[in-house]
């Protein structure tokens, strides 16, 4: 008869003893070294908006597109962006390059409301081209503003007026989408831009506008400030 | 090996007060486990085994088997050790286990970003599987023990076999087992779809650590040829599997499907202060005080197999709402229940 606990004894122990050891080792010996990466606790904003944009991937900015993430220039890809503070962070943001990458990084990581991200992604690439004057920043406007038309239609925004009172009022943002295409003034209530992306003049800007919102399949209609999908 | 792929992504932690960014490496790919298994006396088995899994090596799932409910994860960055011994007296098996479990970069906890001029403080945010190459999410440090008892008189139909149900010969059979896990820390932030955005966002923070349980038991009757009744209960205390801030929900839940014959099958689910059956419901918290199902269905063919027959059934689905439930069915109080009765007909090829 085989005398089964007998012929194990010892073996157990010593492989018992290996596992251990081995655990032991790991529990102690492993995890990320402090020496590991580089300390990162500022970043430098951008602050010249007369230079060429450059794009990280042709839709950066753009709905359900989230390379900007991934984009080296990027100051706040690892930022702790929340709908309470992405305001602020506009509000202290010492470029127009800076704030579209707040706002890119908010629609792509798909923080608060995303017409509001897309709307503002769109208004900064504006900016950025009435200073540096780069077709590709013009065309990646255009292209933002389409984009929110065809996915955030009937989306607001919301302003506190005045500063500082903690009540807040709703805007149409597809108001505002069509101002700034078809007659962007700084007003009252908004600081803006006022520069043209069709034309300088006036009434051809008005003309190409309608030309570039009907071929995206939008009419809009400036007196109500209206857009209606067809 | 998992995941190479990821090999120069970056991502960040908290030393100290310092945000550190990153790189994976290849070493952080890597993992290992080792499992031994010995007889302890002429009746008993024990186990030990450790798991070290890299940052992104994510094993996939782990064989889990006796019933249990150790948090066992498929996710890397890892270090585990764990172990049981399992005592058999002929009928009744008694089954201790723990599982000891760390994380080798813990989760990122949520500091807010600031601009000073022309710089930013970038701040930290819980990391998430799309955005970043790892997460702490079910991976989490975890503190577990276990003790399952269970009566098994027929091993031949083992009882923790996957279709014990339908197998299990023993005129009763059962099972009671208590899992009681610490998590010791908090997570990173898990995902959910954001159907507005067509695609899937971050909670934005993570999962509080939190101290969970799990009382089960299941029961298999076959008092007769021809009848045959399965049981199962459970209460316990459970987090939300995305929604952060939540409190921690303290259930009791049983179903049980009663087999006569081969062809009629009646079945009831009760659920009390439980989570919906859909995943979106358990990572948003939505909880009803009372979820009941009561279920008769005829199998209509010779086959008398409920997958493969063809079947007529009445289902009966009531629930009552609270302040936890959907905003849409609670309407502020407005409804205090509701409930949905179905027929079918399923034709089965």
């Amino acid at each position: 008869m085989i005398d089964t606990p007998v012929l194990n004894a010892r073996k157990p122990a010593a492989k018992l003893f290996l596992v251990l050891l081995g655990s032991l080792m790991l529990l102690s010996g492993c995890g990320k070294s402090s020496s590991d990466g580089v300390v990162e606790n500022t970043v430098a904003l951008p602050t010249d908006d007369t230079i060429p944009f450059r794009l990280e991937c042709a839709n950066v900015g753009l709905f359900a597109e989230d390379c900007v993430l991934k984009d080296a220039n990027n100051p706040y890809a690892r930022s702790a962006i929340t709908e309470e503070n992405k305001f602020e962070l506009d509000a202290d943001a010492p470029s127009a390059t800076a704030r579209f990458y707040l706002w890119a990084t908010a629609l792509a990581k798909g923080i608060g409301a995303g017409g509001e991200n897309q709307f503002y992604v769109a208004l900064n690439l504006h900016r950025m081209w009435a200073s540096s004057n780069s077709e590709n920043t013009r065309l990646q406007a255009l292209r933002a503003y389409q984009s929110y038309l065809d996915n955030y239609l009937n989306s607001v925004t919301f302003f506190e007026i005045p500063l500082e009172s903690e009540e807040f009022f709703p805007f149409s943002l597809d108001e505002f989408t069509g101002q700034m295409l078809f007659d962007p003034t700084d007003s009252a209530n908004n600081t803006f831009t006022s520069a043209r992306l069709f034309s300088p003049d006036p009434a051809g800007n008005r003309d190409q506008a309608s030309q570039a919102v009907g071929e995206w399949g939008f009419y809009f209609d400036q007196t109500t400030g209206i857009f209606t999908r067809f | 090996m998992s995941a190479t792929e990821k090999v120069d992504d970056t991502y960040d932690r908290l030393e100290g007060d310092d945000i550190v960014v990153d790189e994976i490496e290849f070493e952080d790919t890597l993992g290992i486990k080792g499992r031994y298994s010995f007889d302890v006396g002429s009746s008993s088995r024990a186990y030990l085994g450790f798991n070290y899994a890299g940052l992104v090596a994510d094993g996939g799932e782990d064989h889990s088997e006796w019933g249990t409910e150790l948090p066992y994860a498929s996710m890397g960055n890892k270090q585990e050790i764990e172990g049981g011994l399992r005592f058999t007296d002929g009928d009744y098996t008694w089954y201790p286990r723990f599982l000891y479990r760390e994380n080798l970069v813990d989760a990122n906890p949520l500091i807010p970003p600031e601009t000073g001029g022309t710089n930013l403080d970038p701040g930290l945010s819980p990391r998430d599987t799309d955005s970043d190459p790892f997460a702490v999410l079910d991976n989490r440090e975890a503190t577990s023990g276990e003790l399952i008892f269970t009566y098994d008189p027929t091993p031949a139909t083992w009882f923790y076999h996957w279709n014990a149900d339908l197998m299990e010969d023993a005129a009763f059979a059962y099972n009671i087992g208590l899992t009681a896990t610490r998590y010791g820390s908090d997570t990173d932030a898990y995902l959910f779809f954001f159907e507005e955005g067509g695609t899937n966002a971050s909670f934005g923070e993570g999962l509080d650590s939190e101290d969970v349980w799990l009382l089960k038991s299941k029961m298999i009757f076959n008092p007769r040829r021809g009848l045959k009744t399965i049981f199962n209960a459970y209460a316990g205390a459970k987090q939300s599997s995305g929604q952060p801030g939540q409190e921690t929900v303290e259930f009791f839940s049983f179903d049980t499907k009663i087999v006569v014959d081969k062809t009629h099958i009646y079945s009831a689910i009760v659920r009390v202060d439980d989570f919906g059956p859909y995943d979106f419901q358990e990572q948003f918290n939505i909880v009803y005080p009372l979820q009941l199902e009561l279920e008769y269905t005829r199998l209509l063919d010779q086959l008398r197999d409920e997958q493969r027959s063809s079947q007529i059934g009445v289902v009966l689905f009531y629930r009552t709402l609270d302040e936890l439930s959907p905003a849409d069915e609670y309407e502020n109080g407005e409804n205090d229940y509701m409930f949905e009765l179905q027929t079918y007909f399923k034709v089965a090829f």
